[in-house]
């Protein structure tokens, strides 16, 4: 019976755990470039039919059950308009090139800003690298797909874009940057885009319909808890009875 | 199941902030020289040590750094500037690209401002519309007439004499991250450590805006942006609400698990 009763307490313990992740991707909805968590906990096929929409294994994968982890969902968001001119979006795969105290990063996130030296910065001050180093800009300037910064009609900097070899794994470094292997500089697909932010791809309607499984499912599990204190219940007041 | 409530209330207090703004900007929708402010959302990472076992001795994850704690809101000034809307007042000025007057506080210390609705103080000098003499100290004798404000600040006047008498020279104030600016109300703007150091200069010269006499800066406030926006802030702050009451029913299920019998 105690075993039962841990298996369900783990049931337990995964859903508040589920929901933690919901509610870590709802409250990110409007962060630029946010990648939503999945949580995986168990073979269904739910859970297997939104892991292939991710693109993140296949169903087979999931036959044995697995403890609780995360999986984060790779899916690009879409760009939407933004009036800043040095808010960048990349439209394809790659990633813009940040200087970290602890090497180069890549990010997805384009929401630019200029630091007190008048260098490309992102929102929390890591110097954007171009291909000459950091990119000094002093006036506005005018981007090009192809990541050329030009100022006054002269181009001052060359953005970096990098590409990884899909299927690369990502290490999230935390605050919105991945390491990872880029590919040597060659002809990138992505094209950067002025004026645009890549929305984070947490999809309001997903989160809402998890929640609601989620919830149910604890509820549930919470039946059998109580079923089984009845049981215990009966087993020491009746069984006992001389 | 604390933790999904923590979260959700993150989620909640980063839109409210998100709200909280777009009012102010609707606000001052018809204030001259006004800079929009934008929210700016990340995401909050609580590390967790690796390698670490809860007291059952259950592993925990070690597989990623660290686990999602909420989103964190904080603001932006954005520097695109507003519609010239002219006006045909001699004493309007507005710049036509980046930069600043500078002010001078009735403290002495030095503020900046778009807004270039300028009149004469009590001392006959070209003041802002809170009586903030510019920097320059542009005296403007009472008997002067026809005052000309030239595109590179140049301020011109005849006086019952003479004629084209020059008065004195507008500077503009330029910032290498003028985005990093303080506001602290009135229109003013006050210079801080991201801001980076202030430069005078003159106008229509490296980089510097033009002056423009008969005309005001509009406030850079889009109403479709901002209306949209709030819907959508609405929308999201009613989501993470309910998170935060599936946190709350999650937690009342497991208080009734045990019905003291």
């Amino acid at each position: 019976m105690s075993d039962a009763i841990a298996a369900l307490s783990e049931a337990m313990r995964n859903d508040a755990e589920t929901l933690r992740v919901i509610g870590q991707n709802v409250s990110n909805i409007d962060t630029v470039a946010y990648r939503r968590e999945i949580a995986v906990m168990r073979s269904s096929f739910d859970q297997a039919a939104d892991l292939a929409r991710a693109e993140l294994g296949t169903p087979g994968d999931l036959a044995a059950p697995v403890d609780f982890e995360t999986a984060v969902d790779q899916r690009p968001g879409t760009l939407k308009a933004s009036s800043e001119a040095l808010h960048l979006a990349l439209e394809g795969p790659g990633f813009f090139v940040v200087d970290t105290p602890q090497g180069e990063a890549l990010t997805r996130r384009g929401d630019f800003r200029l630091d007190s030296e008048g260098r490309l910065v992102t929102q929390r001050g890591l110097p954007v690298l171009g291909e000459n180093g950091h990119v000094q800009i002093a006036g506005t300037p005018q981007i090009a797909v192809d990541g050329a910064v030009r100022v006054d009609g002269a181009v001052v900097a060359q953005l970096r874009v990098a590409q990884v070899a899909p299927g690369t794994p990502l290490t999230s470094l935390g605050g919105d940057l991945y390491g990872g292997e880029q590919l040597p500089q060659g002809d990138s697909s992505a094209r950067v885009r002025q004026g645009f932010l890549e929305a984070s791809n947490v999809e309001s309607v997903q989160e809402m319909i998890r929640l609601i499984e989620t919830m149910r499912h604890f509820e549930g599990v919470q039946r059998f808890v109580r079923g089984y204190d009845d049981m215990m219940g009966k087993a020491i007041s009746e069984l006992g009875k001389v | 199941m604390t933790d999904a409530l923590y979260v959700g209330a993150t989620g909640m207090r980063a839109q409210q902030t998100q709200v909280d703004t777009i009012a102010n900007n609707l606000a001052n929708v018809n204030t001259v020289g006004f800079r929009r402010e934008s929210v700016n959302f990340s995401s909050v990472m609580a590390a967790l040590q690796s390698g670490a076992t809860d007291p059952l001795g259950t592993a925990l994850r070690d597989n990623l750094e660290a686990r999602g704690a909420g989103a964190l809101a904080s603001l932006q000034l954005s520097t695109n500037g507003g519609e010239l809307k002219p006006t045909q007042q001699p004493l309007d000025v507005a710049i036509e690209g980046s930069g600043f007057f500078e002010v001078l506080l009735p403290d002495g210390t030095p503020a900046y401002t778009r807004a270039g609705a300028f009149s004469l103080n009590s001392d006959g000098m070209l003041a802002s519309a809170g009586g903030l003499p510019l920097s320059a100290r542009v005296a403007v004798p009472p008997d002067a007439s026809n005052l000309r404000i030239t595109r590179d600040g140049l301020v011109i006047a005849d006086l019952p004499d003479r004629r084209d008498v020059e008065l004195g020279n507008i500077e503009i104030a330029a910032f290498a991250n003028p985005a990093g600016l303080q506001s602290i109300g009135d229109n003013l703007y006050r210079p801080t450590e991201s801001s980076g150091e202030m430069q005078l200069g003159a106008p229509a010269s490296a980089g510097n805006g033009a002056l423009r006499q008969g005309f005001l800066e509009a406030s850079n406030v889009q109403l479709v942006d901002e209306l949209v926006s709030l819907m959508v802030a609405q929308r999201s702050f009613e989501m993470n609400s309910k998170v935060v009451q599936a946190a709350d029913q999650m937690l009342g299920i497991t208080n009734s698990l045990y019905r003291g019998g």
